[in-house]
Parts: C-alpha cells; structure tokens; sequence
C-alpha cells in the first residue's frame, strides 16, 4: 500500500471519490446485510491502509486487539446469565488487556521502559519516530471497552463478528470519533439504512459542507491567532495577548474538532448510517458542567457510563457516602476528569487539565445547590433573565480558554507564560 | 423590503450552503494559487 494510494482523510480529492464509490455499492447492496458487512469492512480496511501515518501492521494490531474484546464480549453474552464472579472477572480481563494495548501506545514512558532499548535503535535511524502510535487507538479502545462492559451487563447479547469488526474500523469515524455505540450501529448495519437517499444524500451533503467550511475557512483565518501558532517566545506575552491567544485556542479547537465531527457524520449519512452528534453549541451554555455535556458528547457519555457511574456506585455502598450525595457526585466528577487529563496524556499539565475542570464542575454543583436555596424573589428572577444566561456563557468561555493553557503548554512553559502576564 | 425577513427564513439553508460553498471555493483557490493546498492546519485531536 504505497505509491498512489496515499491519502488524508477529508481534505484530499481521492478520499471523498472513494468514499462516494463506497455509499453508492453500500446502498447497491441494500437487501443482503452480509453483502453490505463486507463491503465496508473491505472499505473500511483499504481506507485505513491509506491514511500517511496507518500500515498493514496498524491494521493488524486493530483486529487483533478487536478480536481479544470480541471474544470476551462472546464468552459474556453465551453461558451463565446474571452478574456473576467469573463473568466479573471476564468483563475486568478483557477491559484490562485492552485499556493495556492502549496506555502502551499512548503512553512514551511505558513504552521506554518495555522496550528502551529497540526504541533507541529507532530514533537512531528516524529521530521523529522514537515512539510507536498507532492512529485512532483511543477512539476504537473505547469502543472496545464499551461492547465488552455492556456485554457483561447484559444490555449486549451476541455480538456478530462481522458488525463487531466493521464496528471498530468504521471508517468515518476510525480517527476522530464519534464514539458511537455497538447496538446502535449493528442495528443500523442489519436494516436498509435510516432513510431514503435523497434524505440522506440531503442531510450528508449538509453536513460535509458546514464541515469543510469550518474546516477550510474558519480554521485558517482562526489559526494564527492561536497561542502555540505564534513565533514570538511566550516570555513577550502581555495578558492581553495570551488572553487572545487562548480565546484563538478555544475557537480553533471547536471548529476544528466539530468539523471532523460534521464530516464523520454526513460522510457516515451518505451510506444511510446515522452517527450520533458531538457537539451543540457548546461555548454558549450557562456553566462549565453544560458546556461539558455539549462538548464531545461522545467522549462525555462514554466517561459518565464508564468512569463516573462505576465510580460513584462503588462509593455509594460506603458508609461515609451514604448521607453525603453531592459530595460523591463531586468526588465522583473528579475522578471522572482526573482520568480524562491522564487519558490526554501522561505529561502534569494533562493531569492538571483534568484536575481544573473536575473542581470547576463541582464548584458548578455547589453553586446550584445553593442557588436553590435562595428565596429573594428578584434573584430567581435574575437566574432565569437572558442576562443570567449570557454572564454564565461569558465566564463559561473565559474558564475553558483559560484551561486551555494547561491543556497546551507544559508546566515550563505555563511558568514562562505566567511570569511574562504578572509582570 | 417588508417581505425581506420571511423570505431569508424561509430560504436560511440555501443561503446558508451557499455562502458557506463560495467561501470554501475562495478559499480553496487561494491556497492552490499560493501553493499551500497541502498545508491545511492538522487537527490536533486526532494524535489523541
């Protein structure tokens, strides 16, 4: 797979005329499920194979780590029912050998100390290729995980081997999410298709437009404003250029990141499957907690269903909790971004990253605690105004950007960052 | 002019593609006209 056929997806010419081809013998193949399966992991497969940074052995490690949760996912969903010690202990090995695979791939400390040596040898011939990554593995890990807990829960029964195979390397959706749901999907695989083509056709080609006009429009306009966009040294900042800078940084982010969103959904919609969204209008919602269920909604369910819950159901059943439920939810949503900052990375600003947005949502939840608590007649009515509304959206904004800098710099460059605006 | 309003909302997806369509073309022939078709910023997400 060299030569030719080489490509990025979205932005290349060649993408979009494969992806056409594939909608169109996608939707040829309406009445055989099993026609329409194979075409798309066969689609699915050469696309990934040509994306610049994903080979043969990429995809490979891909089936093999798809294959390791499937068969955990199999042995939960046949045999005994109910939630029992051995299906546990199933449903905890299969979720720790794939959150394995991917901490080592994510992680460059891990990867140092497995194999220091061959990495050293790697760096030695390709300087930028010290560490081994493999694209989209945190997106298909958490498919995985998702498929192999709620097979253990039982609301998965059966998964299909195909459904499952073209569930982790669906193609719109490999490298940037959303992290859609396995029932969901399956579902859709096995019928026709969610409406009629000119629906679809209709609906897909919107959203690919927005897309490529954040994408292509937005972005470049935005980007050189960006803080990590400019060539000056952080020392030179003034408050009000890093205020700007991370403003930029905000905005960026979110056409960018909903862009790929927009092109993964209409992309998916063009064969008649439905993606679920993963953004709404996040940056005008009234505080921090909306704005994070509104941003990468996708990801967000996927921590609230596998780290939050599991979390706050564990500490429920102590004593200590039991009385205490705001402060396990808030104990809670700390773990829950904790472990969103050291999924981004394993760098200290990642964890802080996390540790600021765990504290702002619950200081969210106290806040609205006790704004209920308030009987002053023109205060609830100052909770309700529109004004109320675009000061929290205003603030909300402010402490997303202003997190931002934890999220890009690290701890030597926030220092420089810090020192250059306080002085 | 008093019928301005209806008509933009009624027809708010079509101008809205449209507008969006021209800017994506503009764009889009600016960057192969500096040569920089290539170099569209890279999402930062996707390393993640």
């Amino acid at each position: 797979m060299s030569g030719t056929w080489s490509f990025d997806f979205y932005y290349s010419i060649q993408f979009w005329a494969a992806l056409a081809v594939v909608a169109v013998l996608f939707r040829l193949l309406g009445s055989s499920a099993l026609a329409r399966g194979v075409l798309l992991l066969a689609a699915s497969s050469a696309l990934l194979l040509a994306l610049p940074r994903f080979g043969p052995v990429d995809l490979l490690l891909v089936w093999l780590i798809s294959g390791v949760a499937f068969a955990a996912a199999r042995l939960l969903g046949r045999g005994e029912a109910g939630l029992t010690p051995r299906r546990r202990w199933l449903a905890v090995g299969g979720v720790l050998a794939v959150l394995a695979f991917l901490c080592f791939f994510k992680y460059h400390a891990l990867q140092d100390l497995l194999m220091g040596g061959r990495l050293a040898a790697r760096a030695a011939a390709a300087p930028h290729a010290r560490y081994l990554a493999l694209l989209g593995v945190s997106y298909f890990t958490f498919k995985a995980v998702h498929v192999i807990v709620e097979s253990y829960k039982g609301t998965i029964r059966d998964v299909g081997g195909l459904a499952f195979l073209n569930y982790m390397t669906f193609f719109p959706a490999f490298i940037s999410g959303p992290i859609h749901r396995y029932p969901d999907f399956a579902a859709q695989l096995a019928a026709r298709g969610s409406g009629t083509l000119g629906a679809d056709l209709a609906a897909g080609g919107e959203r690919i437009v927005h897309g490529l006009f954040k994408k292509f429009v937005l972005v470049p306009i935005i980007f050189p404003y960006v803080l990590t966009a400019q060539t000056r040294p952080l020392s030179a900042f003034t408050l009000v250029d890093a205020g700007l800078g991370l403003y930029a940084y905000a905005l960026y982010f979110y056409f960018d990141f909903s862009a790929y969103s927009d092109l993964a959904i209409g992309g998916a919609r063009l064969m008649g499957l439905t993606l679920p969204e993963n953004f709404n209008q996040p940056f005008l919602q009234k505080n921090i907690r909306d704005l994070w269920s509104n941003w990468h909604m996708s990801l967000t369910g996927w921590l609230i269903d596998y780290v939050y819950w599991p979390v706050v159901r564990k500490l429920r059943n102590l004593e200590f909790f039991r009385p205490r439920p705001l402060l396990l939810s808030v104990v809670g949503m700390n773990v829950t971004f904790l472990g969103c900052g050291i999924w981004h990375g394993e760098a200290a600003n990642f964890i802080l990253w996390g540790a600021y947005h765990g504290l702002g949502i619950s200081l969210v939840n106290l806040y609205q605690r006790q704004k209920k608590r308030i009987r002053n007649a023109r205060l609830q009515r100052y909770f309700q105004s529109s004004a109320s509304r675009a000061l929290g959206a205003f603030w909300t904004f402010n402490f997303f950007a202003a997190g931002l800098a934890l999220f890009v710099l690290d701890l030597d460059q926030l220092r420089t960052l810090l020192s250059a605006v306080l002085r | 002019m008093d019928r301005l309003p209806p008509a933009l909302l009624r027809n708010k997806k079509v101008i809205m593609l449209t507008f969006e369509i021209f800017w994506i073309v503009v764009f889009l022939l600016d960057a192969a006209g500096r040569g920089t078709g290539a170099e569209v910023v890279q999402f930062v997400y996707v390393n993640f």
